[in-house]
């Protein structure tokens, strides 16, 4: 618990940029600007991660490549709201 | 079970970190994902598209759907009218054109206009439209679910019907556009001869339905009395006097709408008056018909909810035995996987019109 109070400003962070783009991604706007946003946003995602574990020090090539493959499942998922 | 164990939950075995949600088993969810993706995009879509969700829109289906909906009504089923389908694709191509989403175009052109360019002359006729639909399920349950489209749908003296289902770029966006036309033909002359001249009906998004309209088919300018050259008692002239009366100009009429009592409504979206709670229960009739759910929204939301099933199990299960683990985050997880979900579920329904 007391790790979830140290992390809960940058977790609501994260899920903020999710909670617009997600917003952005189903709202009638062109689909250019949605892909954009959704770049933008797993970029944000994936870097925070990495930052994360090495403020952590628990960095590890294995998070790095769990978090990759995380981005690119949320990737998946966002194209499809998108279209 | 003990294969379940180790991919699925938290345990001794495996380090108290299940296979899931390791990277090979990440990678493992992805490829399969991707896999199932082109195979229903591939042999179940109208239009497959390498990404994103590809239509299942069929106009056979919204046809048999609409009559289906007529017959539980009590209502005589719609005959199909090719020359309906060709006015219902001149008008979603003409939107298409004109980057517009709406009954009357912005420059003024009205739905019956394209009845009148297709060739159809008509005593009434209807208008629905919809877009950004994943199936024909999802748009026919949408209309249903909205006062003014029902009306136009069980509308009694509708005989005809005719649909587009037209893929196209609008606002910039992949669009799903269908325009469901309805019609009551005017008589053949012969019949003509034999019945009064009837009062025309227009109606759009059954927003209008009974309004009797003073002008005739958009192709012509109806004259007062149709069969004037006529002796009323002349029953036996041949149908080519009435051809005379036949209105062949080109004229664009003006269509002067008279509301019956029981209507509160005017002609065009931005006269129509629509019942408070309409636009709620459009949005949520989604929800009351899975088969409004394409098969590929719905493995999508199978498989969103199954990962933050498994990422909520993982951290439900280390909570419990009172395990830290540091180098996980997957409450994160769960609520980002969580906002994608109630995105998809929001953005499960297209819109009507």
């Amino acid at each position: 618990m007391r790790f979830l109070k140290h992390h809960l400003f940058q977790y609501f962070l994260i899920l903020m940029v999710f909670a617009i783009t997600v917003t952005a991604v189903v709202a009638p706007i062109a689909t250019g600007p949605k892909i954009f946003y959704i770049v933008i946003a797993l970029g944000i995602y994936f870097f925070w991660a990495v930052w994360h574990h090495w403020e952590d020090h628990t960095l590890t090539l294995a998070t790095v490549l769990e978090y990759l493959i995380l981005t690119l499942i949320l990737f998946w998922l966002l194209i499809n709201l998108a279209y | 079970m003990h294969r379940l164990l180790h991919d699925f939950i938290p345990h001794r075995h495996n380090n108290h970190r299940p296979y899931l949600t390791r990277h090979p088993g990440l990678a493992t969810i992805l490829v399969f994902a991707l896999s199932v993706q082109m195979t229903l995009n591939t042999f179940f879509s109208s239009s497959p598209q390498i990404l994103g969700f590809a239509t299942n829109i069929y106009q056979q289906e919204l046809i048999e759907l609409t009559n289906q909906k007529r017959i539980e009504n009590s209502l005589v089923t719609l005959q199909h009218s090719p020359t309906l389908d060709e006015a219902a694709r001149l008008k979603a191509i003409h939107m298409f054109d004109k980057n517009y989403w709406a009954h009357v175009s912005p420059d003024g052109v009205e739905p019956w206009h394209w009845f009148g360019v297709a060739g159809y002359s008509y005593i009434s006729a209807g208008e629905n439209l919809a877009r950004d639909f994943d199936t024909s399920s999802g748009v026919v349950t949408a209309w249903m679910a909205s006062p003014t489209h029902r009306e136009n749908l069980l509308y009694p003296q509708f005989q005809e019907i005719g649909m587009a289902v037209v893929n196209g770029v609008l606002d910039g966006r992949e669009t799903t556009l269908v325009v469901q036309l309805f019609g009551t033909p005017t008589p053949s002359p012969s019949l003509a001869l034999e019945t009064q001249p009837q009062e025309e009906t227009v109606t759009v998004a059954g927003a209008e339905t009974g309004l009797p309209a003073q002008a005739g088919p958009p192709t012509a300018t109806p004259l007062p009395t149709p069969i004037s050259t006529l002796a009323p008692t002349d029953v036996t002239a041949t149908p080519e006097l009435v051809l005379v009366e036949e209105p062949t100009a080109t004229i664009i009429p003006t269509i002067t709408f008279v509301p019956t009592p029981t209507d509160s409504v005017a002609l065009g979206p931005s006269r129509r008056t629509v019942e408070p709670s309409s636009d709620l229960q459009v949005a949520l009739s989604v929800f009351s018909n899975w088969r409004s759910f394409s098969i590929s929204r719905l493995f999508m939301l199978s498989l969103t909810s199954g990962l933050m099933g498994l990422f909520l199990l993982d951290v439900a299960v280390l909570a419990q035995r009172r395990i830290k683990r540091e180098n996980a985050h997957h409450l994160v997880h769960v609520g980002v996987l969580l906002i994608i979900l109630i995105g998809t579920l929001v953005n499960a329904n297209g819109a009507i019109l």
